[in-house]
């Protein structure tokens, strides 16, 4: 048997695509993304199967190029499999849904592994790819890097001046953080926040964001507060959680963004 | 020549304070942009005015966008009233929308580059995961101008509204009905049978929308504006037929009455089969008649 893993994306695959696959010999296994197993679960799998579009934040969303990114990173040698109700969608790795019985155990042989695969036709949605590169890079300074990154410095410099310098937190509050409006930057970082997070619910990087999320909501009291209490920054905690964030953020940058451009300009 | 965009708002305007009158948008490549508040409840002078708004700012083939707020008593009639105008070759594209209660893409609070906030503002605050977050529209208050990008985005979301509405409506329609394969073809009555389950009801409505049928102030109507303001989505299809003889022509309108007529005839009747894999065509066909791409990344 053929493991396949299906991301059903939102919504709801037809049941007979499962009994169906089975005659052709593939276990379709419904993979949730938002945690890490479907990770591990990846190496025994012959293939992912995408229902596409997926569905999030009220819209048809696609995101195929993110995923091909991450096969072609991580498992070259494993198939991505589009199914859809597209009959116009012209492709080896296609399988029309509405065609389910056009199709033979032979047609899974012939799909083309990601590292071998012709390139896909756009698939109808919102490009999570190009959300993706703007949400890193759009209006310059504003990137959502960018607005943490600001707010980053201001933390990291109160720090060090509370840890090492040891100058006393009121001093340091005047002079740094409140004149640095900690809780309108936050607020900005927040309001970009929302704009991405949800669209990316069923693509490789949804675990990465489920725990930047999860991180981000530890240091909201504080930044909401405009970082009138000294206790987190002389412990470390807040700067330990901006910093793991923006590694987080940097890792996702490189691994989709940069590569991406990379190809372009190539 | 740049055309000029004008997005004419008919809104709670005075209630803010805000009042009626011109924005500008903000960023040097949007001078000939605008959008234009006015705050006049549904007459035959408004009706009036409105259609002399229209005539003025289409003027040298501007494209003009026209939202009408469902509380102040417009309806689907009104739209015919507008998009029917006698405008010659020198005036631009009208389009014309009904929106309210919240529910649709121009609102901040369903979409954070939308334009319109709380109580005829620009500006909303709403909750995101238990935490207050602020969101504006407006770039400079003083020289009333917007944001640039809440103007782009909500321009090409309503420029392809009907495309994306049709499009959701296909996918989420083949969505359900695919739980049957691997049957295809239905016997007469059978599609009806499970659109009329509890569960599917939304979806029903849209489809009684889409073929225009569901009569304006009726509970049908009532019923689905609750699925749109618990849902966040725009669901229903305000004289799709017009709509899309104005803003793609002919041929789309005949796709449209095509299917529409399937839809009506096979689907919400018992005059015959339906077939998956024809309802799918019939779709196809028709979007392929509206030009544009589907969303807007």
């Amino acid at each position: 048997m053929k493991i396949v893993l299906l991301v059903e994306g939102g919504r709801k695959a037809p049941t007979a695509l499962f009994s169906q696959s089975e005659q052709w010999g593939v276990e379709l296994r419904p993979t949730p993304v938002a945690g890490t197993d479907w990770k591990t679960a990846l190496e025994d799998a012959y293939a992912v199967m995408l229902l596409v579009p997926t569905w999030g934040a009220n819209a048809y969303l696609s995101p195929v190029t993110l995923w091909q990114q991450y096969l072609q990173m991580e498992a070259p040698s494993k198939r991505l499999i589009l199914a859809s109700f597209e009959s116009s969608f012209q492709h080896a790795n296609h399988l029309d849904l509405l065609r389910l019985t056009d199709y033979s155990a032979q047609w899974w042989e012939d799909c083309q592994p990601i590292d071998h695969m012709q390139e896909l036709p756009p698939v109808v949605g919102v490009d999570l790819s190009e959300k993706l590169q703007r949400f890193f890079a759009g209006h310059g300074q504003d990137s959502i890097v960018a607005v943490l990154s600001r707010i980053r410095l201001v933390v990291q410099m109160a720090s060090r001046e509370l840890r090492k310098m040891q100058t006393p937190y009121e001093e340091i509050y005047s002079d740094l953080v409140e004149p640095a409006e900690l809780g309108q930057k936050w607020r900005e970082w927040r309001n970009r926040w929302i704009n991405y997070y949800p669209l990316f619910e069923h693509t490789p990087i949804a675990s990465s964001l489920k725990q930047i999320a999860k991180q981000t909501d530890g240091v909201e009291p504080w930044m909401a507060a405009g970082g009138q209490d000294a206790a987190p920054l002389h412990d470390g905690s807040i700067l330990e959680i901006l910093n793991r964030v923006r590694e987080q953020l940097q890792q996702i940058e490189n691994q989709y963004v940069v590569q991406k451009l990379s190809h372009t300009y190539r | 020549m740049i055309k000029a965009r004008t997005i004419v708002i008919i809104w709670s305007w005075q209630r803010s304070g805000l009042g009626e009158g011109e924005w500008k948008v903000a960023g040097s490549s949007h001078l000939e942009d605008r959008l234009v508040c006015l705050d006049r409840p549904a007459s035959p002078a408004a009706v009036e005015t409105l259609k002399k708004v229209l005539t003025d700012y289409s003027r040298d083939e501007g494209e003009v966008m026209l939202f009408l707020h469902r509380h102040h008593g417009y309806f689907q009639d009104h739209l015919k009233d507008f998009l029917h105008l006698p405008l010659d070759d020198s005036h631009g594209l009208v389009r014309c929308f009904l929106f309210g209660e919240g529910a649709d893409e121009i609102y901040l609070t369903t979409n954070a580059r939308g334009l319109l906030g709380t109580s005829g503002t620009f500006t909303a605050n709403m909750m995101f995961e238990g935490q207050q977050v602020g969101l504006s529209a407006v770039a400079d208050p003083e020289r009333r101008e917007l944001k640039s990008a809440h103007f782009n985005h909500v321009w090409q979301v309503y420029r392809q509204a009907l495309r994306r509405r049709i499009y959701e409506l296909k996918e989420d329609l083949l969505g359900c009905l695919a739980q049957a394969l691997p049957t295809t073809v239905f016997a007469p009555g059978e599609v009806y049978q499970v659109l009329n389950k509890p569960e599917h009801r939304m979806l029903l409505l849209r489809l009684l929308s889409f073929v225009g049928r569901i009569r304006k102030r009726s509970d049908l109507a009532r019923e689905i504006r609750t699925f749109e303001q618990e849902n966040n989505r725009t669901l229903t299809f305000d004289d799709c037929g017009i709509q899309l003889e104005t803003a793609h022509g002919t041929a789309a309108a005949e796709q449209y009455a095509l299917l529409a007529a399937y839809v009506l005839r096979n689907i919400l009747a018992r005059g015959g089969d339906v077939s998956l894999l024809e309802l799918r065509e019939k779709f196809e066909e028709l979007l392929l008649q509206i030009s544009g791409l589907t969303y807007h990344s």
